[in-house]
């Protein structure tokens, strides 16, 4: 410091006489490097200088902000090089803004959260890490536990993932009496659920699972041969003719519907009603609270092999080569719209949303149909054998066959984008989600692919199979799953609960009711996030 | 259409249709409490625009005066940055200051569209980048004492190992 200051001082003393001399022009001091060198240190120091500066500011003030603009241009262009650069590195500071600390200092704290909002994880925590300042907008923001919402709210496995772990009593407004814990336990609680979700994708990758079992110990034909699922329930078609309901918990049957006089091949439920299908040719729909049959369709001639409903529409195939198409007035009035017509063998499978009606049948072939109109589009030609299932979903519709390959098709060009090899026998289920295909076989293995590498055509068949579950002993019939399960059945009479959410090193030999393990990882959790006030599940 | 006369912060007066002004919630509440809509001579007067910033709002809404009204409730929907339109994203290349004083007046006038738009440009201007890419972008300073960066990074090491 001092020394600074004395050499400072010094060097004052030596430049007052040349700035003295008013006869140097400008653009030559600016091209003598000592010269240059002084005069920039000394213009302080001058009281000529000061004098002449203070008179020109004089002038500069009393000119429009135009005037100024021109005259400050002027100067500029009078300028070199190295002083552009000087004047540049003045002004970029001047031009910055620290937008998170100075918006708060206006009153307008919610404006900087705003902006901070749509960071995601990894800027998030960058920007804590900027300065105090932007620590605390962050902090006091809550914007981790906003980015945990927002997470919950467009994303199905956070979704899923926040209600099974329980962690969802923390979000959104919290319950009467209840509050809510500060804002480091939701920091602390981010990166938990992050090794969450990893640890879930790590198990579906290496087979890890807690698998449970439902024996449906049917009288005389056994197996079982359509499913549907949510998270209270399991409801199941078999081949004995009945429909028997499970409880997810207990894995208790719940209810028995009796009416259909053969096997129950398809169904589907709403929060209404079940529908389903059966090789006694007919449709029937039931009360789905109450287990009561309250209409029976008859219309297929031969056996309903598959159904799909949805926003006041039913679509249904058969045995009989043909599909039709229902109009859902009420669960007691379905009326008959068209019948489809073109197939050349049995209809497998039907799938449909407000574009496309898309169906596949043991003619070897896919085929698409326009749903308002009813009109054929076009064929799908590439499977050697009958196709026996199939989903269709955005524009992509993945068929499985009795050639025991599965393929991937663009609905709108109609070009197989995909064969994935590897089953050893006829294809019979298949599901997809945004990053898997699941299928089950004739030989009871059901194999998990990657979607996502599936569409990329750079990627070797090799890798995308993730992995064979071997668990059932006869056909795999039918499969749902989501992001932490398979629920599958087969002719081996079981229902089979692949369960990839709560399987861990420890807890693999624990098969017990799914309830009680989710609150015991969802406290777990929480107090791993090192947070005391996280404690029991309820702590009004 | 009528026209109205805005007057800015440093005295400019400026007439726009109304039908432009009032995508300014500000704007029109205050148009429609004083009952100015008849009266051509009436000034509305905002003290906290100076000319260059609400020449360029007029510019914003101008451009925009067809859109249909911004949704009320976003907070189902997911948060992107990369649906900034290529004439907002032309009409927002200015200096931080400049951008700074769009985002006062727009939280002023209370005009969402413009609001949501040049947050996200702020928005895009952190993101992807390391606290001190950061710190350079917008000239801040790093308070914090090595000891307390050490804890914030500690309460986050998972960030770092990916």
């Amino acid at each position: 410091m001092d020394r600074d200051n004395v050499t400072a001082m010094e060097t004052d003393k030596i430049v007052d006489d040349d700035i003295g001399n008013p006869q140097y022009p400008p653009m030559t001091i600016l091209y003598d490097p000592t010269i240059r060198k002084d005069s920039t240190t000394n213009g302080v120091a001058s009281p000529q200088f000061a004098s002449e500066q203070e008179l020109c500011l004089r002038y500069f003030d009393k000119w429009s902000e135009q005037h100024q603009i021109d005259f400050v241009e002027h100067l500029l262009s009078r300028m070199c090089h190295y002083q552009h650069g000087h004047i540049d590195t003045y002004l970029k500071p001047m031009l910055q803004r620290d937008f998170i600390s100075l918006l708060p200092k206006k009153g307008l704290d919610h404006v900087a959260e705003n902006i901070l909002s749509y960071l995601d994880a990894d800027s998030l925590y960058a920007a804590e890490l900027v300065c105090k300042e932007w620590y605390r907008v962050i902090s006091e923001g809550m914007l981790w536990k906003k980015l945990i919402e927002r997470k919950v709210r467009t994303d199905s496995l956070w979704r899923g993932l926040a209600e099974r772990r329980g962690w969802i009593r923390y979000l959104f407004k919290p319950r009467p009496g209840l509050h809510h814990p500060d804002h480091f336990s939701y920091r602390a609680l981010f990166p938990k659920i992050i090794q969450d979700i990893e640890s879930i994708e790590s198990n579906w990758r290496t087979g890890h699972f807690l698998l449970q079992r439902i024996n449906c110990r049917s009288e005389n034909s056994k197996g079982v041969y359509c499913l549907q699922y949510d998270d209270d329930k399991i409801v199941s078609g078999l081949r004995d003719n009945t429909i028997k309901m499970w409880n997810r918990t207990t894995l208790q049957c719940i209810k028995v519907l009796t009416g259909h006089t053969g096997s129950v091949l398809c169904l589907q439920y709403d929060d209404k009603v079940i529908v389903s299908g059966s090789s006694d040719s007919t449709v029937r729909v039931w009360n789905v609270n109450t287990g009561e049959m309250v209409n029976t369709l008859i219309h297929h001639c031969e056996a309903v092999l598959h159904l799909r409903f949805s926003n006041n529409m039913m679509v249904t195939c058969s045995k009989d080569r043909s599909i039709a198409v229902w109009d859902m007035v009420s669960p007691s009035e379905m009326t008959l719209r068209r019948v489809l017509v073109g197939h050349r063998a049995a209809v497998n499978v039907v799938d449909f949303d407000d574009k496309y009606i898309v169906s596949a049948s043991g003619d070897r072939t896919i085929k698409v149909w326009n749903t308002s109109s009813c009109e054929f589009v076009r064929t799908l030609n590439g499977h050697k054998r009958g196709i026996a299932c199939l989903q269709y979903r955005d524009r992509l519709v993945v068929s499985g066959s009795s050639d025991n390959t599965i393929r991937l098709w663009d609905i709108e060009y109609g070009a197989c984008l995909r064969v994935l090899e590897g089953h050893e026998e006829l294809v019979r289920c298949i599901r997809f989600d945004s990053k898997r295909i699941v299928s089950g076989a004739y030989d009871g293995k059901i194999k998990v692919w990657n979607l996502v590498a599936a569409l990329d055509p750079r990627a070797p068949a090799s890798t995308l199979c993730l992995r064979t579950l071997m668990e059932h002993t006869g056909r795999v019939f039918r499969l749902q799953f989501d992001e932490f399960q398979i629920v599958s059945s087969s002719h081996d009479d079981t229902i089979l609960i692949w369960d990839f959410l709560n399987y861990n090193d420890t807890n693999n030999s624990q098969v017990g009711p799914p309830n009680d393990v989710n609150v015991v990882m969802g406290d777990d959790l929480m107090n791993a996030a090192a947070v005391n006030i996280f404690g029991p599940p309820d702590f009004e | 259409m009528p026209l109205i006369k805005l007057q800015s912060s440093d005295g400019e007066v400026f007439q726009v249709d109304f039908d432009i002004a009032k995508a300014s919630v500000t704007i029109k509440t205050m148009v429609e409490d004083l009952g100015l809509e008849d009266d051509d001579e009436e000034i509305v007067p905002l003290p906290n625009v100076n000319a260059g910033i609400l020449k360029k709002v007029i510019q914003w809404a101008t451009y925009h005066k067809d859109d249909p009204p911004p949704a009320d409730d976003d907070e189902g929907r997911e948060k992107r940055t990369d649906d900034i339109s290529s004439w907002d994203a032309d009409f927002l290349k200015v200096d931080q200051g400049t951008l700074f004083e769009l985002i006062l007046a727009a939280n002023y006038l209370d005009i969402k569209g413009l609001l949501d738009v040049t947050c996200k440009t702020v928005a895009n201007m952190i993101k992807g980048k390391t606290p001190e890419e950061i710190r350079k972008t917008f000239n801040i300073k790093n308070d914090f004492t090595a000891a307390e960066e050490d804890q914030v990074r500690k309460e986050n090491e998972w960030c770092e190992e990916k």
